[in-house]
């Protein structure tokens, strides 16, 4: 199911297209960009039941996002794929709710900061991401499965449950058995 | 591990669903607001983000529609300020007991919220995070004092954002989250010293099982 990622045979990554958005406004990058993550983040949206015109404006609301907040992308703390991931995510939820998504305010004086600075990580997240998508690759069908639809579905664990024809127990257990195999992977690293 | 943060967390599940997008707003108020106190499970989110981008990798591509770069690339030019995000200016102490997202709902302050009494020693103000399928609202429980025993109808979660109380299932500080599923019934007593004030978010409402319960239940619109 799992393509190999053919992102390392590049010689520029998609993160260097972001910091060069960043850094030069580049639109050449831009366009790379585009080309690679706006048809993934149609399949995604249209995976969660956005209908198409509906995902493509998402996906266009998500691009230029990408444009607007490539200065705050930091290669240390995500991936370039993670990273516009989470904006496609926050878009759809935007749309759907007419509220913001919540989030932690980074700045807000009440937050506990990290015990060691997150600077400190020396592992790129581009490269756990590599990781991960072997070890999803990995997992036995049953629990690879389910986390595809515990992103990609528009279904709680209890209808996922129904779906699949499993007691919720095993829903649960399997993707709690997935999750710690793929953590496992990228604490390796670090 | 993190040495530092709280001890008690909101389930691997849900974690997982608040990076997925899939948690209904309460509960991700709820989540976010943990966030900020606990740095482990900053980090896991994180993980479970980078599973969500590397799944975005994986997917097979959908192709858009002819015009779509072009219409992309028309707007990039278009001037943009990033609206900022509007801070209630709250008292000292809500400030300090409440962190983000929390607190942007509370725009009158703690004290300001709509008290009502809720049995001896406890008051409750019910809070609209957005989200009219969840019960949410603020409970102080005076120091020594209890909620009454109940069971609840589908899921209770409760941080703590101030003091401490114990239960059955042990003890809870500042932003430990308790989950509470159908079959627990539990009766949970504040620390002497300090007044406790916890949210709770309620997926399918609460029921009183103790003697005046007859009384309460009605107070409690599901």
């Amino acid at each position: 199911m799992t393509s190999a990622p053919d992102i390392d045979a590049d010689p520029v990554s998609y993160e260097t297209l972001i910091e060069a958005v960043a850094t030069q406004r580049s639109k050449a990058a831009f366009g790379e960009l585009f080309e690679h993550f706006a048809p993934r983040l149609k399949s995604y949206l249209m995976r969660l039941g956005t209908e198409s015109s509906a995902a493509e404006e998402v996906v266009q609301e998500a691009m230029v996002m990408v444009w607007r907040k490539a200065e705050s992308f930091d290669r240390r703390q995500a991936s370039a794929s993670t990273w516009i991931f989470t904006i496609a995510r926050n878009k759809r939820i935007d749309r759907l709710r007419r509220e913001r998504r919540p989030e932690l305010d980074p700045n807000d004086p009440a937050l506990v900061p990290d015990a060691e600075p997150q600077a400190d990580r020396s592992v790129e997240a581009r490269q756990s991401r590599v990781r991960i998508l072997t070890a999803i690759k990995n997992l036995p069908e049953e629990q690879s499965e389910l986390i595809r639809m515990a992103y990609f579905d528009d279904k709680s664990h209890a209808e996922i449950a129904v779906e699949k024809d499993l007691p919720l127990g095993t829903v649960k257990s399997r993707i709690r058995l997935a999750l710690g195999r793929m953590r496992r992977e990228v604490e390796d690293l670090g | 591990m993190a040495d530092i943060g709280p001890l008690h967390h909101p389930e691997a599940e849900l974690l997982l669903d608040y990076a997925a997008g899939k948690a209904s707003q309460a509960a991700s108020v709820l989540v976010a607001t943990h966030l900020a106190l606990c740095p482990e499970c900053r980090r896991q989110v994180r993980e479970y983000e980078a599973i969500g981008g590397a799944l975005i990798e994986s997917t097979p591509p959908v192709a858009l529609s002819q015009d779509a770069l072009s219409s992309v690339m028309a707007q990039l030019d278009e001037a943009w300020e990033e609206a900022p995000t509007p801070v209630p200016a709250v008292d000292a102490e809500t400030m300090q007991t409440v962190p983000e997202p929390l607190r942007g709902y509370l725009s009158a302050g703690i004290e300001g919220l709509p008290w009502k009494t809720r049995g001896l020693g406890v008051r409750e103000a019910v809070l609209d995070l957005g989200d009219h399928s969840v019960r949410s609202s603020l409970i102080r429980i005076a120091p020594g004092k209890r909620i009454l025993s109940h069971t609840h109808g589908e899921v209770e979660r409760t941080m703590v954002l101030k003091g401490a109380y114990t239960d059955s299932t042990g003890r809870y500080g500042r932003g430990d989250v308790a989950v509470g599923t159908p079959d627990l019934d539990h009766t949970p007593v504040a620390e002497m010293g300090e007044e406790c004030l916890c949210l709770i978010v309620v997926e399918g409402g609460l029921q009183f099982t103790g003697r005046f319960s007859r009384l309460l239940n009605p107070l409690m619109p599901r």
